[in-house]
Order: C-alpha cells, then structure tokens, then sequence
C-alpha cells in the first residue's frame, strides 16, 4: 500500500504530471484574476449588446499589428472619464466651463473607420452646450462641434446622456469651415478621414492629437458625469473582439472559472457517487450487488449525447442543471472499478476482522474499504475532468448550454452560428478550442502521473 | 460447571464447481465437506487445541463457532445460549463476547490506521459508555498488557512494525474488551521461531490472569502441548480424536494422530541423522481407487466409510464399508477408529511394535 508522501514524492518526480500542474496552475491564476480584476458586470452582461457599444466589431487582437507584415492598422481606442481625461475647470459670466481634454497618440497608417464622444450631463433647466475642439500636431485646431446637448430620451428632461457620433451632419458641417486649410479636395462628410489627414497631401498625419470637450453648465449644480473619445479601430485587446463587439480576452478568462467549475463538479461528484455504490455493491454482494449492478449497467448502455440534448431541452439549461445531467452518465464506470476493487479488499483479513469485531457494514466501508481506495480515487478524479468539460463545451456548441454565462463551448457556439471560420476570423474560433484542449490536456497529465504511480502495473516501460 | 462454548454436530459443505460440461451432462454436485458433523466443547478458562493438516477444515471450524459462516446444520451455544441464529443487537453482543486473532499479522491490521486506533476500534462499537478518552486509555492498557510500550508504538503505522509486534498489536486488539473466549487461528505459525515462544508465553499468561478460554488452531502439535488444555484432532472435516492433551499426545490412539506426533521436528540435535519412520501413506500408495485425482483435489465426498482409509497403515475391510463413530475409550479421551471398537487390542501392539 502506498502512502500520501510516497505519491506526492513521485508525482513530482513525473514531468508530465508537473507540467499538468503547471498548466492547471496558470489556468486557477487566470481564475483568480478574472474573480478580482475584471468587473463581475462584464460576466452577467456578456449578452446584452447595449454593455458592448465602445467596442469594435470583429477587431483583431493587437498583438497581430506589428507593422512588419504590412500597413499598421489602427488600434481601436477607448478613452473616458475620468481615467483619460485632464479636467480644468473656469468660469465666463455666471457660466461653469468644465473641460475634459482626451490625448490621442496616433500613429497608425489608415484613418479610424469613425469616432464616438459619449457624455453624461446632469443639469438643472437649461440644456448645456458642449464644445468640442481637436488639437492636431501641426498646430492647426479643428471646431468640430458647438451645440447645445438635446435631453436624453430614456431619463426624461434633467440629463443629457447619448454620444456624438462621427456621422453626425452638425460634424461636417463645422468641419467644412476647414476646407481652406487643406491643398486638395477634402470630404466633411467623413470626418474621421478629414480630422486625421495632412494638409499638403492626402496621407494619415501622424502625431498626437487633443479631443477638447468643452461642457458649458448653466446651472450651479450642473455636473458632467460622463465623457470621452472612442476612435474605431481595426484591431483591439489581447484577444480581439467577436462580432456582436464583446471583448474575447474578459470571455476566455471567463471561460476559465467555469471549465473549472464544471470539471471539478461533475468529477467530483461522479468518482464520489460511483466509488461509494460500487463498493456497496461490491461488498454486500449477493442480490444487492446483482441490482445494483442492473442498473449500473442500464446506465451504462444509455446513449449520452442524445439523452443529454434531450434533458436540455426538455428540463432547462442553467450550468447547475447541466452539471447535473452530466453527473447522472459520469458514475457509471468508476462504479464498476471500485466495485471490483471492493471484491478483492472485503476478503483482506483485517475486513473480516473488523466484522467479527462487530462494526458495522457501512463503517467497515468508510473506514476500513474506502480508504485504500483514496488514492485511485484522485487519479480517477483527474482523468474524467476533460470529459466532463468537453461535455459541457459539446452541449454548448450545439447550442444547449447555458446560454448566460460566457463558457468556451459558448464562445465556439456563437463563432461558428457566425460563420466565423469561413469569415477569417480566427481569433474568435482558435482560443477557446485551445483553452478546452489544453484544460482538458492538463487533467489527462495530472490523472496519467497520479495513475501511473496508483497502479504501477500501467507504468510505461 | 457448564462449558463456555459448545458446538453440536456442526457440518458445511462446500460446493464444487461444475464445468459447462458437467453441468450439461447433468453431473451430481460435488462438495466438500470442510466441516462434517463436527461437535467441541469450550470450558472456561480452558485453552482447546484444534490441530491438522492443512484443509482438515479447522480454520472453517473456527469460523463458524466465531459466527463468521453460517454452518449448513448444527448448533452452537455460548455462555448458555444457542447463538447460531443470532442477528442484530443480540450477534453484536456475542462479538463483543469471542474475538479472533489471525494467522497472518501482516494482513489482520488495517495499514491506514495507527495502532492506537486500531485497538481502540472494538471499544469504538461496543463500549459506548466511555468516553474517547478512557477508551484511549484502555487501549494503552491492553498494549501494555501484552508487552508492548504504547508511548513508543501507538502512534505508529502497522509497516513500521514487526511481525511478532504486530500479532501482539491483534492480541491486544483481541484483549481490550476483556473477551470470554479468544479464538486463535494458527498465531505463530508465520513468525519467527525465536517469537513463537514469546507470543504462546504470552498467550498462557492473558489466560491466567483474565479467565480468558483460547481455541488455538495450530498444524504445530510441538506448540501444542505448550499451551493447551484439551486437543481435538481433525481429519478431512471430523474430529478424529479428542481428549486431555496429555493423554492425547502422550498415548495417541488414531493412527493419523500417530502420524502427527511422528512428524513434530527433532528437537535434539544428535539425532538430526536419523531417519524418521512417519506411520503415513502418501495419497499415491497402492490400495487407493479410482477417483483418486478428486481425492486428492480434497473432493472426498464420494468416499465410503472411514476418510482415512486410504493413507492408513493398519486399513481393515471393515474401514472401508462403514464410517467409525467418536467413541469414549477411556475417561474424556474419545476416538473415531475400528481398531479400538472391534478388536481394542490389535492396534495398541502394532502401535507399540
């Protein structure tokens, strides 16, 4: 019989099962990190479109924008209030000034593909005036828009919330004030291109450029809770974005947590339940094996992918459920393995001692059976985690699991209803099929360590 | 005084397995007869030696008068009570009453759990009245009752100690509820023999001082002796004779007893040269039948009249056509042989020639 120290001294003498561990390390610190850094709204929101709008849609991950391979596309970027902002305040005739000013450093080869300035202003009675100004490297500055804010529709008359957008007719019309500045013929109804282009020739001016957001309070409690420049970019995050805008680097860390989540459970619970009824099984014997049995092999040649599509449908998607589903076609063959072990170890003497000491039947079988099946136990814990996660992931690429938690199977699901692969876009496709094999390649490492020095007959020569 | 445990005629057979074809053929059963028809009697504070060959049956015999196995027929009565059908409170209470100690020390303890646990675990089911702590101390007590020092053991694992610890570890897991009788199965015929001695010391010292009645099972006749207070010999699942040890092994009167004291080893060392007659003939002599090979498979039931027929050196007819019955030969001392029903004489000269 082997002991606890002899298994943790082999395990970490097998590198397969270390580098498992490695991996498994970075995934829990993943975990961690997505729990404490990244704002829990991100996850409950991940399919309401409304929490996405600065995002771009279908962006590459930044880290493909090198400016070896070609032009240096334009990174998309989301400045705000009042992280971003310098504010200096002044005042003009009774009149509050607040200005936020927005540095943009833009050196990129293409013009944005449009801009947004969202802002917030809660006011008294008379709307304010919002001025915005753009300081461009050449010294020349640009009005852009000068108008008083209309009252936001949805929160009635006292705030103006909403954003100015790069389309909007007010835009080209101060722009066209400008068309003298420029040697050749620009275009006020694309702002973005005129804001960004070199007056000699028609070419990106790169430099640093400053947003000037001039809010113009009339009222002495007026306060400006929101402002900022969003430029439209063709490349975004670590990880890029999907189509519906969301940012895929806050979905994979996501995913992590709850791979986690639901590999450990469904294994956990399915090595415990089938360890405790094999067992059972095993050591009573006679017709209470034979039942038990009975039924374990029903389980047993139960189709699992129709029946699990079938509970989705027809009892509900939420990961608990799902898990469950899962538990109930997990047990069966760790069953059938302690059941067998069982057979062997209800024969050892010291068993029949402790029956003929008078201890109960369900005691011998925590206290004295179970035990010396702790260590396949945790190996075994370990090899069925991939499968409990690709059975998630598997329901959710058909589109049955649970459609409000963002989970790699998920992120596929969405991707391929997409047409993502055959669009080219790639990211989206690539990661979270690589995070599921490598969470599932991490497990398959831990369980083959643990169960090579479990069982040393399966050792590899 | 009434004895402390008595067993009345009990028998189990075993069946064999039949093949595909056997079975298709409609085959009879076999069986074997481990235990056949088997009755002892226990006094307190007594030590009953059980000996034989290995599958003689004293180990299944042991088991069911340890309530281990449900015999087939027969009856077993302890302190006063027919115990056979025990179940539920009443079994606990008989468990709590007869403990085993194994042969094999090495797989009689749990490896999982310290030895301090270990013996504990009987006061754990059956003393509830005391607290942990008492039943701790109790524990330590009953590992200082058979020499061991608990302050340097208890918290050990079983792979850290020794074999002759270790069977006194489950002698003192036997002791520690004060048992009335203690059934033994072969304790030393796996340890050494320099810790023979010391365990069997042991063994007789616990019956002096607690009152303890031992069944000692042993193939051993020379530890036999040392320890015991009335022997019963077996052959192929019967008692063949039975009676004070003394008179036993010093005037054997079945042949197969006679064979059993030939073969204890020699404890002079002159005479290690010499060679010893054993009264036995091995299963392949002349005069054995066909059906041997399932003689030799221990299948036996097909044999008529008396089991030991075939290895018997002074076999008469009437062996083979009728089985002997254990019958009194002199005060307590019983015998299962025609030799001393039919003509009592002729086999106390040959015995003696």
């Amino acid at each position: 019989m082997i002991s606890r120290r002899q298994i943790v001294e082999e395990f970490r003498r097998s590198r397969a099962g270390m580098a498992g561990a490695g991996i498994l390390a970075v995934l829990i610190a993943m975990s961690l990190y997505a729990a404490i850094a990244i704002p829990l709204e991100s996850f409950r929101q991940w399919n309401n479109p409304n929490y996405w709008v600065d995002y771009p849609r279908s962006a590459a991950p930044s880290w493909t924008n090198v400016g070896i391979l070609g032009p240096k596309a334009p990174q998309h970027i989301i400045l705000s209030y009042p992280n971003d902002a310098s504010v200096s305040r002044s005042s003009l005739n009774g009149i509050n000034l607040v200005t936020h000013t927005y540095t943009v450093d833009f050196d990129y080869d293409s013009y944005p593909s449009d801009f947004m300035l969202p802002y917030d202003v809660k006011y008294g009675s008379t709307p304010p005036i919002l001025q915005v100004d753009v300081s461009r490297p050449d010294g020349k500055t640009f009005r852009i828009y000068y108008f008083s804010l209309p009252p936001s529709q949805s929160t009635g008359g006292n705030e103006a919330s909403a954003r100015v957008f790069s389309s909007d007719p007010k835009v080209s019309e101060n722009l066209r004030n400008y068309y003298g500045d420029f040697k050749y013929q620009q275009d006020a109804s694309r702002p973005e291109i005129m804001i960004f282009s070199d007056l000699q020739h028609s070419a990106v001016l790169k430099g640093k450029y400053m947003f000037k957001e001039t809010f113009y309070l009339f009222g002495n409690s007026d306060a400006v809770e929101k402002s900022g420049v969003v430029l439209g970019g063709k490349v975004y995050g670590l990880m890029g974005t999907d189509e519906s805008r969301r940012d895929l680097a806050i979905g994979l860390l996501w995913g992590a947590p709850v791979a986690l989540f639901i590999g450990l459970t469904v294994s956990i619970a399915s090595v415990l339940i089938g360890l405790v009824y094999g067992v059972i099984a095993g050591y009573k014997g006679k017709r209470t094996d034979e039942g038990l049995m009975r039924i374990n092999d029903v389980f047993y040649s139960l189709p699992t992918l129709p029946l699990l599509v079938i509970m989705s449908v027809a009892i509900g998607r939420s990961i608990f459920l799902i898990t469950g589903f899962l538990v109930i076609f997990g047990w069966v063959g760790m069953a059938k393995i302690s059941r067998s072990l069982a057979l062997q170890i209800k024969n050892l003497q010291y068993v029949e001692a402790a029956k003929l000491m008078g201890q109960s039947d369900i005691r011998i079988i925590f206290k004295h059976i179970i035990p010396q099946l702790l260590p396949l136990t945790f190996a075994s814990i370990a090899i069925s985690v991939p499968a409990a996660i690709l059975g998630e992931a598997g329901l959710s690429f058909v589109g049955l699991g649970d459609p409000s938690i963002p989970t790699w199977g998920q992120i596929l699901h969405d991707a391929n209803s997409a047409g993502a692969a055959a669009s080219g876009v790639w990211w989206w496709v690539a990661p979270p099929g690589f995070m599921i094999a490598i969470t599932g390649l991490a497990f398959v490492l831990i369980g083959n360590a643990l169960d090579s020095i479990v069982n040393p007959r399966s050792k590899k020569i | 005084m009434s004895s402390l445990l008595e067993v009345r005629d009990v028998k189990k057979y075993f069946a064999v397995k039949r093949s595909f074809r056997q079975i298709f053929r409609r085959a009879q059963n076999h069986y074997v007869k481990a235990v056949d028809g088997v009755s002892f009697s226990v006094e307190r504070g007594k030590v009953l030696v059980i000996a034989g060959e290995s599958g003689s049956g004293k180990t299944t015999l042991a088991r069911i008068a340890m309530k281990a196995i449900e015999p087939d027929s027969g009856t077993i009565i302890f302190e006063g009570q027919d115990v056979t059908e025990y179940s539920g409170e009443r079994l606990k209470h008989f468990r709590s009453r007869v403990q085993m100690v194994y042969q094999d020390p090495y797989s009689s303890l749990d490896p999982r759990m310290r030895i301090l646990d270990i013996v504990r675990e009987p006061l754990d089911i059956h003393d509830r009245a005391s607290s942990k702590s008492e039943r701790t101390d109790k524990a330590i007590r009953a590992l200082q009752d058979v020499r061991l020092e608990p302050a340097e053991i208890a918290s050990r694992y079983p792979h850290a100690l020794s074999g002759g610890q270790r069977q006194r570890v489950a002698l003192a897991r036997a002791l520690v509820l004060r048992p009335a009788l203690i059934v033994a199965d072969e304790p030393v015929s796996m340890l050494d023999v320099s810790v023979r001695a010391e365990i069997l010391e042991l063994m007789r010292d616990l019956k002096e001082r607690f009152q303890i009645s031992f069944v000692y099972i042993t193939h051993d006749l020379s530890t036999a002796r040392y320890i015991g207070d009335n022997i019963a010999i077996m052959y192929s699942g019967k008692i063949v004779e039975q009676g004070p040890i003394d008179d036993v092994l010093l005037d054997p009167l079945h042949p197969y007893t006679q064979a059993l004291i030939d073969a204890i080893s020699e404890p002079n060392p002159d005479n290690l040269h010499v060679e010893k007659k054993i009264r036995i003939k091995g299963f392949s002599s002349e005069g054995a039948d066909e059906g041997d090979d399932d003689i030799r498979g221990g299948i036996t039931d097909q044999i008529t009249g008396c089991q030991f027929y075939n290895r018997c050196l002074y076999s008469m007819p009437a062996c083979k056509a009728k089985e002997p019955a254990l019958l009194a030969v002199k005060n307590g001392h019983s015998v299962s042989c025609f030799l001393y029903t039919q003509t009592s004489t002729v086999g106390s000269e040959e015995r003696t020639g």
